[in-house]
């Protein structure tokens, strides 16, 4: 069970194909900084948002104005519910 | 306490201090007996080429690999598919490294304690 800490924009650099690449059957993907961008409804590539918990950020979609951009299945969490996810996930991995 | 540790490092040598930050964390990492995994991602496998020659006064970051099972750091990974799109192979490199799939890095990562990434 590993937290992916995401922080760049699918086409920024290979930060995202590699969380894409390693990710585990029960691992989730947390989305901050300019990595909030990949939660975006329709953006290529996309998140495995079916087979996938991925989370988002609060503060960092607002920054960027794209809370009415992001897809359903994108859950946002404020700095406390980050928090809580790495107290849940004791291994955390940053891509970026 | 032991832990199993794995560092990533996923930089080239010397347009930036990750990999040498990096190294340096493993070093540490295996003085306080720590059980050490190191896997080379993207550019980083760039650090294990043979031959480099370091201007200006660089240190050859190449030159500490071979030195690592000294301390007991004897479990080095490549990314098969890094080498493969960078026209490498495990003959460039300086050291023996075992080539992982993307299955085998999953559960290297799956295994471990702690992850860094550099």
């Amino acid at each position: 069970m590993i937290l992916h800490l995401l922080s760049k924009s699918p086409t920024e650099n290979n930060a995202f194909n590699n969380a894409i690449r390693f990710l585990g059957p029960d691992d989730v993907i947390l989305l901050i900084e300019n990595g909030v961008y990949a939660g975006i409804e329709g953006i290529e590539p996309t998140l495995p948002f079916s087979s996938t918990t991925i989370y988002a950020l609060q503060d960092d979609v607002e920054a960027r104005g794209i809370a009415g951009k992001l897809a359903a299945a994108c859950k946002l969490v404020s700095y406390d519910g980050f928090v809580e996810l790495t107290e849940r996930y004791t291994k955390v991995q940053s891509w970026y | 306490m032991t832990k199993k540790i794995l560092f990533i490092t996923s930089k080239a040598p010397y347009g930036s201090s990750y990999a040498k930050e990096a190294l340096d964390a493993v070093l540490m990492a295996s003085a306080f007996g720590q059980q050490i995994s190191l896997l080379f991602l993207d550019d980083g496998i760039f650090q294990l080429k043979k031959d480099q020659a370091p201007q200006h006064g660089q240190k050859n970051i190449s030159a500490t690999f071979p030195a690592l099972e000294l301390y007991d750091v004897n479990n080095i990974y490549v990314d098969e598919l890094a080498l493969q799109k960078r026209g490498m192979t495990r003959q460039d490199l300086v050291i023996n490294t075992v080539a992982f799939n993307d299955e085998k890095i999953r559960q290297l990562m799956a295994e471990q304690d702690q992850i860094l990434a550099f």
